[in-house]
């Protein structure tokens, strides 16, 4: 079935050769589709998108709208040789990015010139000198490949503020594999524990026993919403939204409910303005009465520029190279790589060094001649809010057209999800959360109109 | 060896605020599509038993439009508003409503159960076009509002409803 259809004749589809063969590690996979046919993998393709109705699995564009999550069930395979690099890479990321976090916020930092740090919308004055509990800043980690073929990822941008996703690379997975089980004929597929690696890190950060941990949410009416529902059943956490929260006379922060008001140790935040939700918090926050995750200040290696120096925090404070290559980039204050840029602005693609899900990436070769001459006016004008990365021809995957029956290539990117303890342990969650981009677009981003896709790693 | 510790688990949760705003709302939007589907299926059956039309049954619906604060320019719409359309009073956006603040309180057994009643009324061909599927229409909502109560019952009193923990503890067992 899928050798009988058009991939777009994209060079690099993770499922096929170039001259159409499948590739060995999908085998089985397309055997079991084959076995299937077209009209039953379309009846369990329903089944799926049905339950995936049933329990809300959601990502909300609009808050007025009921809109699931679109998800192609057809999983990615990562062997698990692939995937051992990526999860070393992960880590190895993780640990010198949280090193460099202390040192900027606690020590100095030798790593990034300071005005580039100065000049960070997240980097936050108002942490200088305090440290985290246990000196971890990153406690969970999002951080955006592609595959380039062979085995070969390349890292396009790191997440550390309130990386979402996770729950969609476990759902999918389930309603998948619920809907579909002959796709895992012949697999042996890595297990994990999420509810596991969470509770013990939450645990692990606080200094009492039992420790009373939240998830606080925006509401029900943000995009994410199903994800802080499904993680604060799943660890057996209380939701709570910012008007449930004040901060008390001990300076400890407090939750409003019935049978009487509690007090928090620890909050695991899915929100950004946590002033706006919560006033009081950051001083709470720096009087260790409240331990938060993500803690606050990591958003400084969110930035786009930072990220060039990555690279350099891996060398300098674990003495090794990286194990994971990144997008070339470009730093846009320098005038050479401005003229670079400006010279070859139909083969790169601009990013604001704040934007996220989506917003703010151009991809200039996808865009009109005035467009980019717009753009290039804005970087002439203000070179400092934009980075320049090379444009990277990544993997594509096949994607199931349940109407017609077809499946067409699209562009994949790989979101990988870690977590750090207190006791510096990292663990990466096998798989990841795939992305699929929309027909005739490179941008993945589920806020942009993108889908997902189960990734499994298999031995 | 550090020695593993635990977090504070509580599976029912505390009931904040926000939970407690949510669970009056939910049980007002249920409320709601429960007393819409009762008017229109006693409607529905006067008309089966009367041997009425369809127009006769939407006009006679179209007080009971009315009392709810529908305004409805066609006396003929007053039995799709009522079930699916208005943007307030309808059976259909009290569901969806409930399953919005279902989504903050209850458990994935819940969101199932309410998912399944507002399906009921987006099939195809589920808007009736004589009495009798007027009648049958709501006789199935009322059954799966039914299912509902009984959901809400085993969560709140005998916890037995089924969470997304004993889902992904069964997943992961598989």
């Amino acid at each position: 079935m899928l050798t009988d259809t058009s991939t777009a004749g994209h060079h690099l589809n993770e499922c096929l050769n170039s001259d159409g063969s499948v590739k060995p590690v999908y085998r089985n996979l397309v055997n079991a589709i084959d076995s299937l046919g077209v009209p039953e993998l379309q009846r369990r393709w329903n089944d799926a998108n049905h339950r995936a109705a049933l329990d809300a699995f959601t990502f909300m564009l609009d808050p007025r709208e009921f809109r699931t999550v679109p998800t192609d069930w057809v999983p990615r395979l990562i062997p698990e040789a692939e995937w051992d690099v990526i999860s070393r890479g992960v880590a190895q990321r993780l640990k010198a990015i949280n090193r460099f976090l202390l040192d900027l916020y606690c020590g100095e930092q030798e790593v990034v010139p300071p005005d580039v740090m100065y000049s960070c919308q997240y980097f936050n004055p108002e942490l200088l000198d305090y440290r985290p509990p246990r000196d971890v800043f990153v406690h969970i980690y999002g951080i955006d490949l592609v595959h380039m073929g062979d085995g070969r990822y390349v890292i396009l941008e790191d997440n550390l503020r309130i990386p979402s996703g996770i729950t969609y690379q476990m759902k999918s997975a389930e309603i998948g594999l619920g809907a579909i089980p002959e796709l895992a004929a012949g697999y042996d597929i890595v297990p994990y524990d999420i509810r596991a690696a969470y509770q013990e890190m939450f645990a692990s950060l606080c200094d009492k026993d039992s420790p009373v941990c939240v998830l606080l949410t925006d509401s029900k009416y943000g995009s994410a919403f199903f994800e802080h529902r499904y993680l604060s059943e799943l660890f057996g956490i209380t939701l709570v939204e910012g008007s449930d929260l004040y901060i008390g006379a001990n300076g400890r922060v407090r939750a409003r409910a019935m049978g009487g008001d509690f007090e928090v140790d620890l909050i695991y935040r899915r929100v950004e303005d946590l002033e706006l939700f919560v006033p009081g918090l950051t001083e709470a926050y720096l009087d260790h009465k409240v331990v938060l995750v993500n803690a606050m200040g990591t958003g400084a290696c969110d930035d786009k520029l930072v990220f060039l120096w990555v690279p350099d925090m891996i060398e300098h404070y674990l003495g090794e190279p990286a194990i994971l290559d990144q997008a070339v980039s470009y730093d846009l204050r320098s005038p050479a790589n401005r003229e670079y840029v400006l010279q070859n602005l139909d083969s790169l693609v601009l990013k604001t060094r704040q934007g996220y899900g989506g917003l703010g990436v151009f991809i200039l070769p996808d865009l009109d001649k005035g467009y980019r001459s717009r753009l290039a006016q804005q970087l002439i004008e203000q070179p400092q809010v934009f980075i320049a990365q090379e444009t990277l021809d990544f993997s594509q995957h096949l994607v199931f057209d349940e109407s017609s029956g077809v499946f067409e290539g699209r562009y994949v990117d790989l979101r990988v999800f870690a977590v750090q303890n207190g006791h510096g342990e990292v663990t990466v969650f096998p798989g990841g959360l795939t992305r699929v981009s929309e027909a005739n677009s490179r941008v993945t981003n589920n806020s942009s109109g993108g889908s997902c896709k189960p990734s499994w790693v298999v031995r | 060896m550090v020695e593993p510790r635990s977090i504070s688990v509580s599976p029912d949760r505390w009931l904040t605020d926000s939970r407690v705003y949510n669970l009056i709302w939910l049980g007002r939007w249920l409320e709601r599509a429960d007393n819409i589907a009762r008017v229109i299926n006693t409607f529905a059956r006067i008309a089966v038993e009367s041997g009425a039309d369809m127009l006769a049954l939407q006009q006679s619906l179209g007080n009971a439009a009315a009392i709810r604060g529908i305004r409805v320019e066609d006396a003929g719409q007053s039995l799709e508003m009522l079930l699916r359309y208005h943007e307030a009073s309808s059976i259909y956006h009290s569901l969806h409503t409930a399953r919005s603040n279902a989504t903050h309180v209850g458990t994935v057994e819940l969101i199932r159960a309410i998912s399944e009643t507002v399906m009921t009324l987006e099939r195809d061909g589920a808007m009736p076009a004589s009495p009798l599927e007027a009648l049958l229409l709501t006789n199935e909502v009322l059954e799966r509002l039914d299912a509902v109560y009984k959901v809400i019952d085993d969560s709140w009193f005998h916890q037995e409803a089924l969470s997304e923990e004993e889902v992904y503890r069964r997943f992961v067992q598989q």
